[in-house]
């Protein structure tokens, strides 16, 4: 009888191409270790604009520890192209080597905005959301885009300047929701 | 432009008339027979892809593009559906997933192609209907440095993003110098492909697709990681 009862509950065959279909886990703030304290620690120059921090960025010691998550290079080339000021860690001719996870749906890099950046530009990090948002919708298809996308914003706050993470995890369209969270954040 | 584009409605008159072939009841031998005329078709389309790059249009191309990918995923589901037939259910999965990928990758290539979601959305439910549940793999890499495959320079030098079309190829990053970092077992993979193939019972190993236990004597687990695109 038992198998029989779980033939008759077929799986949801078109369940997974619901482009809302990913759980909506909202957004979390967070503390942060201050960014330029870490970057001097590691001899690195403060990012002025925008900055795609590496994975290990708050364990490493040394700078040539960097490990990047694979999409940070093409993040910078997106922002770029939507005229943002990204800033580059390491000095010239240093490379960092990349972690390539191979699961479904997207997971970004941890991407640091200035205080300075915040200050100057009020539309900033609209504008990068916007920029991602277009990409991932492109580049997302099917499963890959029903698991969803996470993504972690640093934010330097205008005041202090402590920093604060924001971690978003749900469907692409709801990364506009971070613009509104980084503008909270900053201003706190 | 691609209304007034004959080559667009000869492409559509060609691909209905291997339609037929995507059942499992089709005779082989035609089936076949619809593999040599998409073969031919891709070559055609080759044709056609220069001659746009040659004319310097790129829309063209990357229209061409979406039609070799509609090729590509027509192809490999009437490959599924031989395999089917021959009982290579594992080849066949393959089929399917490449299938898959190719249908989701047309729409990429041309906003042309956008209505290939619901071509996609069959070929899950073949998946689900045909196919017993896999157990799925996710790999974590290391890699040393990337690369672009559309003008081979180090990734991060160029504008080119990947999954979007340049002149009828798909930007992709090639990663160099990779080492394992680890392995999971995931819900979500990013590749089906990638896949527990059986697991070790009492007297060997119990394939997960056919349920076959097959010889083997350790305990470790018999899985697929990596998969060629």
């Amino acid at each position: 009888m038992e198998s029989a009862r779980q033939m008759f509950t077929p799986r949801p065959v078109f369940e997974t191409h619901d482009p809302n279909a990913a759980e909506a886990l909202g957004i979390g703030v967070s503390d942060y270790p201050s960014v330029q304290q870490r970057l001097e620690a590691l001899g690195c120059p403060f990012p002025s604009g925008v900055a795609v921090l590496p994975a290990n960025f708050e364990t490493i010691t040394d700078r040539s520890e960097m490990k990047e998550v694979a999409e940070a290079p093409t993040i910078r080339k997106l922002l770029r192209s939507g005229g943002l000021p990204v800033s580059t860690l390491l000095p010239q001719g240093e490379t960092s080597r990349f972690v390539l996870n191979r699961s479904a749906g997207w997971t970004g890099p941890a991407i640091f905005i200035s205080a300075g950046l915040l200050s100057g530009n009020a539309t900033a990090v609209s504008l990068a959301m916007g920029v991602l948002t277009n990409y991932l919708s492109d580049f997302l298809k099917g499963a890959q885009r029903q698991k969803g996308v996470s993504l972690d914003v640093i934010v330097e706050r205008k005041g202090d300047r402590v920093c604060k993470k924001i971690s978003y995890q749900g469907p692409v369209e709801g990364l506009a929701t971070l613009a509104h969270a980084v503008a909270r954040i900053a201003d706190e | 432009m691609s209304e007034a584009d004959p080559v667009v409605g000869e492409v559509n008159a060609a691909i209905n008339g291997v339609l037929a072939a995507l059942h499992i009841t089709h005779a082989s031998e035609l089936q076949h027979a619809a593999l040599a005329d998409l073969d031919a078709l891709h070559e055609r389309l080759e044709v056609e892809t220069q001659s746009a790059i040659a004319n310097q249009d790129e829309a063209r191309a990357n229209l061409m593009l979406g039609f070799k990918c509609v090729i590509s995923s027509l192809g490999s589901e009437i490959q599924m559906w031989l395999l089917l037939k021959s009982e290579e259910p594992e080849a066949a999965w393959d089929c399917l997933i490449e299938a898959q990928n190719a249908a989701l990758s047309a729409g990429r290539a041309h906003p042309g192609f956008a209505h290939l979601d619901e071509h996609f959305q069959r070929l899950e439910a073949i998946e689900q209907l045909l196919f017993p549940p896999q157990v799925f793999m996710s790999s974590g890499l290391i890699v040393g440095r990337q690369t672009c495959s559309i003008c081979q320079a180090d990734y991060e030098a160029c504008d080119h993003v990947p999954g979007r079309p340049y002149w009828g190829r798909f930007c992709q990053i090639q990663s160099h110098d990779i080492q394992l970092d680890h392995a999971a077992v995931v819900e979500h993979p990013a590749d089906k492909r990638c896949r527990l193939i059986s697991r070790p019972v009492e007297g060997g190993h119990r394939n997960y697709m056919t349920g076959r236990i097959e010889a083997g004597e350790d305990r470790t687990m018999n899985a697929k990681l990596l998969c060629a695109n």
